[in-house]
């Protein structure tokens, strides 16, 4: 044996990767060539050509075959191949069995990202786990009363007392529109409006893409942009250093921060200094009774929070305090704040944790109901396969083999269901993202750590699915079951109570959903105690010169055609109105100072909005009612301890804005959702505080109305944009969180709905096939199509109907813990159980008449033929 | 292409290794086959076609003798199998008949 001439780093290559019957003829002839080569053209030329020779050998022929020679693999491609075979004959029951888990699946996702994104808030801030946020609470002989907001000086104080306290940063959102320009940019904002301390970065995450985080808020009339606000104005995030006008103020902007995501308390577009507010206040921190500031603390991570709890709580400006009412300030922690049930002041609505429990419990049921399919269906072939299974034992297949032959069955199933789970993913994802007003885009999924659910609920569901059959074949004795078995006609086995418990979740969601659904329709059909149609609002924004005008703008409106009333006023109902303090003496002569609502209004405010006046009179026009009148609402009257309205009427008040007495009380109307009972109201006039108009319309045919008051608007102040919107538009924006709720437990619900009859469908259609010679036999010994259709209807409509009934106090536990939330409720009749009672009856009758209509209309010969 | 069905370059290789008897390996094969047609051939192609055709059982093979200039490793000698030999001749055939069918008078300039 001569030694070979081949490089050894290529006959190690070859050997790794070629077969092994062929590697050394391979490198017989590599060599033979390579030796002829080196005569012909040179040791060069030969390496080359032999290393492209050896590179062109890495095709699949040659290519070691590492698994499949193996007997396992032969066995597992031999199941597999029988898998997509019986696929192909089971048609019908295999489809529902993998859209049925796939739509299991797509849903209990689509639920975990929901959840995911609601107990994800706030997550981006490093420290939140160091930060609080401080509350007030004021006590008073009409109730207690809890807000996120806190006066001036608390927060400043609280650090100069306590070392634990890092920073402490105070924002406060600015109230009302305000007119933002930049050149010819010029638009109206409100409410993403926020004034930050000057170590606001120094406790909260946002990232600066422009500009420098160190002095961008540290004085007055210093703005900080999200990139959507930059872009807005300036077409670039790159402005730093740029000049923005703010109601005909000139800021600064001193940075730009990337768009804040959804999952964030602290929304904003812009950012400015508090020291341009407190700048205009500076009697602000001597105030202890007015709250504007939102605090949050960020505090040493050691920190003893009980201590710090206790120095919160004694203020000594509140501990002096001789007034009747007492103040008090408690911590809460801002890692759970978008949970809170402190919703007053607060800076976002709180999410509603309630909700996030029924989904998930949604999501649980609707993967029952997938899986409860799944197994039904799987059972009932079985019998099918009986013979199938005893053949493949008698030619001599291991006990073993079965078992592994239905597992892989199982995984076929479920693999096919994840593929298409993660298609329709996919494909739902923008849908969805929609739905809930986020902007994530597809890469967060990639990160997603419920991604692994898609993974782990096929497997777990072909091994659970596939247990059961598997394992009754592998023990299926060979004789008995080559003769047909007489099927069981139990009423009560398995099949019956999966179809009940299927039946049982989709009853309880159908009623859950009803519920929802009347609920909030009740919430949006009630009397509102005010005229909320045909009203357009036009906002204007804190602008004194445009109130003090209201009579001479009012009279140009009215002359419009269509016109039939206008009002001004500083809110409009939808719209958190001022918060002030205000004292009152009530029945006994005792000074109650409470917190309560205040809108400044003009004295057409109160007819033209349809309200009406319980006691004492409404404003008159003229200048005796101007800031020193009050009209206060039935519960403001009632709250200060004023049971018959007509008492109040001539106490004197203290109040933000002017003292005087109340001249009348005006009936409760629903100024804000229905989500809470009516607040205490006061109605002042104070022209400097408008900033919105409210024009009454004729019809509902408005085009051309709005154009005329445009045009008029425009004549008479051409630098103020003609920003309108409708009132009940407005209004009902503050059930959108509601309405994509309900939108989403409705979705769910007919996916429920989906999945059950789906089962249902396919489980009655096998059935009625198996039955056929039975029914064959019966209508040949005269049985009535009528007899037959009676028996097979109620065997499947018992589990039915026995599912509904346990299902029913369940939901109706249920509805009514969620209804408690409102304080307006919606009576629960009997008439929402019976909806779904009928709708599942028809659905049910309906399914199981066609199947079985289906083969009674057969000629029994037909059947009877096969033997 | 199914059992009785040659591709070209098959019924080339088959062609080859009926001319070069007793020496019909992959080396040969290839040489042969450039020689007689002028194409650039690649030897896994020819190896993967020799491979292919004995697993249709038109050839067999046996190892044969080991030389120096393959480093002392043995070759693999192809000969033709009687269904080899079956399905060149009908394939023949079939050309053969096919080309008698043609009218004359499109055979102007070739016959």
């Amino acid at each position: 044996m001569s030694r070979s001439r081949l490089p050894t780093w290529i006959e190690r290559f070859v050997s790794f990767f070629c077969r092994e019957d062929l590697v050394d003829t391979l490198l017989g002839d590599l060599e033979e060539l390579y030796d002829r080569r080196i005569g012909s053209v040179g040791k060069r030329k030969a390496m080359i050509f032999l290393v492209m020779d050896v590179l062109l050998f890495l095709r699949p022929f040659a290519i070691k075959r590492i698994f499949k020679n193996s007997n396992t693999t032969i066995m597992l491609s031999n199941y597999v191949k029988i898998s997509f075979r019986k696929f192909r004959n089971q048609r019908a029951s295999s489809l529902t069995k993998v859209l049925s888990i796939s739509v299991g699946i797509v849903s209990v996702f689509f639920i975990a990202l929901y959840i995911h994104h609601e107990t994800s808030y706030d997550h981006f801030h490093s420290k939140r786990d160091r930060i609080y946020t401080l509350n007030t609470t004021i006590t008073s002989p009409t109730g207690d009363l809890t807000f996120g907001l806190t006066a001036t000086g608390v927060a400043p104080h609280l650090q100069s007392v306590s070392p634990e306290i890092e920073e402490a940063v105070r924002l406060n959102l600015a109230y009302g529109s305000h007119v933002f320009r930049n050149g010819e940019k010029r638009f109206i904002e409100s409410e993403n409006i926020l004034f930050a301390e000057a170590n606001f970065f120094k406790v909260f995450d946002f990232k600066i893409i422009d500009g420098q985080e160190q002095h961008a808020l540290d004085a007055p009339l210093k703005v900080v942009l999200t990139e959507r606000a930059a872009q807005k104005y300036f077409g670039s995030s790159r402005v730093s250093g740029e000049t923005l006008m703010i109601d005909d103020h000139s800021f600064t902007v001193s940075a730009v921060i990337e768009n804040i995501p959804k999952n964030s308390h602290l929304q904003f577009d812009f950012l400015l200094s508090l020291k341009t507010f407190l700048a205009t206040r500076p009697n602000a921190p001597d105030n202890w009774t007015w709250m504007p500031m939102n605090a949050f603390l960020l505090v040493d991570e050691r920190t003893d929070i009980s201590r710090l709890e206790d120095k919160v709580n004694s203020i000594p400006a509140y501990q002096e305090s001789s007034s009747a009412e007492g103040y008090s300030v408690s911590l809460e922690p801002f890692a759970g704040l978008h949970f809170s049930e402190i919703q007053r002041g607060k800076l976002e609505a709180s999410g509603n944790k309630q909700n996030v429990y029924i989904l998930a419990a949604v999501g649980a049921m609707i993967l029952l109901l997938a899986c409860f399919n799944y197994i039904n269906l799987t059972t009932a072939i079985m019998s099918l396969q009986q013979k199938e299974v005893s053949i493949k034992k008698t030619i001599g297949a291991s006990r073993s083999h079965v078992f592994q032959q239905f597992m892989v069955e199982s995984f076929v199933a479920s693999g096919l269901s994840a593929i298409l789970s993660i298609g329709l993913i996919l494909v739902l994802f923008p849908y969805y993202e929609i739905l809930l007003g986020t902007t994530y885009g597809l890469t967060y999924l990639v990160n997603f750590v419920p991604l692994i659910i898609l993974f782990v609920i096929p497997l777990l569901l072909a091994c659970i699915g596939g247990i059961y059959p598997a394992l009754k074949f592998a023990g299926i004795s060979v004789v008995p079951a080559i003769h047909k078995k007489v099927l069981r006609n139990r009423l009560w086995d398995l099949r019956s109570l999966l179809l009940m418990f299927q039946f049982g979740v989709t009853s309880a969601l159908i009623i859950g959903s009803i519920v929802i659904y009347g609920q909030l329709k009740y919430l949006k059909d009630q009397d509102l105690g005010f005229d909320l149609d045909r009203k357009v609002v036009i906002d204007f924004g804190p602008n004194s010169s445009i109130g003090n005008q209201f009579e001479l703008l009012s009279a140009q409106f009215e002359e419009i055609p269509g016109v039939e009333g206008v009002s001004f006023s500083s809110h409009i109902p939808g719209e958190e109105p001022n918060g002030v303090t205000t004292v009152l003496r009530d029945p006994e002569g005792n000074e109650r100072n409470g917190d309560i609502n205040l809108t400044l209004v003009d004295h057409n405010f109160i007819s033209k909005y349809g309200l009406e006046i319980v006691a004492g009179r409404d404003f008159r026009k003229g200048e005796t009612d101007i800031t020193s009148s009050l009209i206060v609402n039935e519960s403001c009257a009632r709250a200060y301890g004023f049971n018959n309205p007509e008492e109040i009427i001539g106490h004197s008040f203290q109040q933000w804005g002017g003292d005087g007495k109340v001249i009348g009380v005006v009936s409760d109307f629903n100024y804000l959702s229905l989500h809470e009972d009516v607040g205490l109201l006061s109605l002042k006039i104070w022209p400097d505080q408008f900033q919105k108009i409210t024009v009454n319309l004729a019809s509902n045919d408005v085009t051309d109305i709005i154009t005329s008051l445009e045009n008029k608007w425009n004549d008479l102040y051409p630098n103020i944009p003609f920003n309108y919107f409708f009132l009940d538009n407005s209004f009902r924006e503050q059930y959108q969180a509601d309405d994509v709720f309900m939108t989403i437990i409705n979705l769910f619900s007919m996916v429920a709905i989906f999945i059950g009859l789906l089962g249902l469908v396919s489980f009655t259609s096998f059935w009625v096939d198996k039955k056929q010679r039975e029914i064959s036999i019966r209508k040949v010994l005269g049985a009535r199509a009528s007899e037959l259709l009676w028996q097979f209807y109620r065997r499947f409509t018992a589990p039915v109907l026995f599912g509904f009934l346990v299902a029913t106090p369940v939901a109706y536990y249920f509805g009514r813990t969620w209804i408690n939330q409102f304080a307006y409720q919606f009576d629960l009749t009997v008439f929402i159980f019976v909806i779904p009672l009928i709708l599942i009856l028809t659905f049910v009758t309906v399914i199981i008449g066609a199947q079985t209509f289906r083969v009674i209309g057969d000629n029994p010969v037909s059947h009877l033929k096969e033997e | 292409m199914r059992g009785g069905q040659l591709g070209e370059f098959e019924e080339l290789v088959l062609l080859s290794v009926a001319i070069l008897s007793d020496d019909a390996y992959a080396i040969t094969v290839f040489d042969d086959l450039k020689k007689q047609t002028g194409r650039k051939m690649i030897l896994s192609s020819v190896h993967k076609t020799l491979l292919r055709l004995e697993d249709k059982a038109f050839l067999k093979s046996a190892m044969g003798k080991a030389t120096a200039s393959r480093g002392g490793r043995m070759k693999r000698l192809y000969t033709l199998t009687p269904a080899g030999l079956k399905v060149m001749t009908e394939t023949r055939e079939l050309r053969n008949s096919m080309w008698q069918q043609i009218p004359k008078i499109n055979l102007l300039g070739h016959e």
